[in-house]
């Protein structure tokens, strides 16, 4: 008998409603069921220790293990210099952008941003510039209202919106994720990425764990060392293992739109993938491809994209 | 010298362990000062816990028929601990002063080698030390290690008290 895919705790304890956003009601029993009939008993535990009135997960609960398993990610984020990384595609990026588009406005949009650490950081250490919109957008409005009380506190420019990231008001000119795209299934990639298109975003680069050989083994380990959340440890690893490997984002992400140039930035070593724990999608219109090569300079090397 | 040394060790992997209770506890980027705090509480409680480690091999020396050739045979077996001890702590240096190097993917590597490993096998590295010296020495040294041992490892969940809402 073939169990059904594993899901992550953090997945199922919350839920919104597609049409309006709203958050749902979850039913504890529901998801313990659901987490048993994937085999996933540990998890089954984890979420039997949550408080349930009335059977439906307490949403102040959930919000604050999930406010507190967050922070512990950041810091998983911070020790693998994550923004870092993230900046060195935004740069070029950006310098594309003001050459092709002068009289568009730039705005970055963190799709999932949970607690805004990649927004936060961009606003305190990115150097950007005044022009560059910063935005983290989220379903879940109590990591939101995290996220906007932490910039506040220290008195950052950026801003974030519980909503979904394709469908703003104002939109984003550079859509970027980080350890966001292993939460869709093959047949969802490709909905999200089509739906960059149809939100007309020049450019978009989604960071996710790099599938390798050694990835499983590297995410308990460092899920041991590092988190102190049950879920936090339990996701963590599941994560690793559910990641999409290059070829999956590519095909999902080159079947689902025409506009695009898209490929992999930073592919980890072969051998010994240990160098880079995480590795861009990253899809570029047509016309932006050559300025922002051109302004990415020997770095275009590790950019490999489909032709 | 020997216990010079071994006060030193301790007290550094005591401001490690300040920073370890802090970690991941708090969102904001500029965590300079919060850091920096965490550091200090961890020696601070190092600090007591040498103490503690000190008043037990104090007395332990003070009962003994011999102190002085007691007080030797610490000073010997605190030898055997640093035995286990220094080359690890080398390790740990030589890690972070290859962090120094501005790499994204270097740094990566070492927390991916290194600084994660070394999170989970300092405990084991503690005690091991401990017990190197149970092999030739009589229980109270043994008595005494395990105990500097077991104070060591206090200190990261005592800081973390700090830190819990």
């Amino acid at each position: 008998m073939t169990l059904p895919a594993r899901i992550e705790i953090s997945d199922a304890i919350v839920q919104h409603d597609p049409a309006t956003g709203r958050r749902m009601p979850v039913s504890k029993d529901a998801v313990i069921e659901r987490l048993r009939a994937s085999g996933q008993s540990r998890a089954a535990r984890i979420v039997s220790r949550m408080p349930a009135p009335g059977g439906v997960l307490d949403p102040a609960h959930v919000d604050d293990i999930l406010i507190r398993s967050h922070t512990e990610l950041q810091r998983l984020s911070e020790e693998f210099l994550q923004p870092r990384r993230v900046l060195a595609l935004l740069r070029p990026a950006v310098d594309a952008l003001r050459a092709t588009r002068p009289a568009t406005p730039i705005r970055i949009v963190d799709l999932g941003t949970g607690l805004g650490y990649l927004p936060r950081w961009l606003a305190a250490r990115g150097g950007l510039g005044e022009d560059v919109d910063l935005v983290g957008v989220d379903f879940n409005a109590s990591l939101i209202d995290a996220a906007a009380a932490t910039a506040a506190a220290e008195g950052l420019r950026c801003r974030f919106v519980v909503g979904d990231a394709l469908q703003l008001q104002e939109p984003a000119t550079i859509v970027t994720s980080v350890g966001v795209l292993h939460h869709f299934s093959p047949a969802a990639l490709g909905k999200l990425f089509a739906a960059h298109e149809q939100a007309g975003i020049p450019l978009f680069m989604h960071y996710d764990i790099a599938p390798s050989w050694i990835a499983p083994f590297g995410a308990w380990l460092f899920h041991t060392a590092r988190m102190r959340q049950p879920l936090a440890r339990h996701d963590g690893v599941l994560s690793a293992r559910r990641s999409h490997g290059d070829a999956t984002l590519v095909a999902a992400a080159t079947a689902s739109t025409t506009r695009y140039r898209v490929g992999i930035f930073g592919r980890p070593n072969p051998i010994l993938p240990i160098n880079r724990v995480v590795r861009p999608v990253v899809g570029i219109k047509h016309d932006l491809v050559t300025p922002f090569t051109a302004a990415l300079g020997s770095l275009t090397r590790h950019l490999e994209l489909q032709p | 010298m020997t216990a010079l040394a071994l006060c030193l060790l301790a007290l550094t992997d005591a401001g490690l362990s300040g920073f370890r209770a802090a970690a991941g506890r708090n969102a904001a980027v500029d965590k300079r000062a919060y850091y920096r705090t965490a550091v200090l509480r961890g020696m601070a409680t190092g600090g007591v816990a040498l103490g503690v480690i000190g008043i037990v091999i104090g007395a332990v020396v003070l009962l003994a028929s011999d102190p002085v050739d007691r007080y030797r045979m610490f000073v010997a077996h605190g030898q055997t601990m640093l035995a286990v001890y220094v080359p690890f702590a080398t390790f740990v240096a030589a890690a972070f002063a290859l962090y120094t190097i501005r790499s994204v993917d270097l740094r990566s590597m070492l927390s991916t080698i290194v600084f994660g490993p070394i999170t989970l096998l300092r405990p084991l590295v503690i005690v091991g030390g401990a017990f190197a010296t149970g092999v030739t020495a009589g229980a109270d040294v043994l008595l005494a290690a395990l105990t500097a041992a077991a104070c060591m490892l206090a200190v990261e969940p005592i800081v973390g008290r700090y830190y819990v809402d």
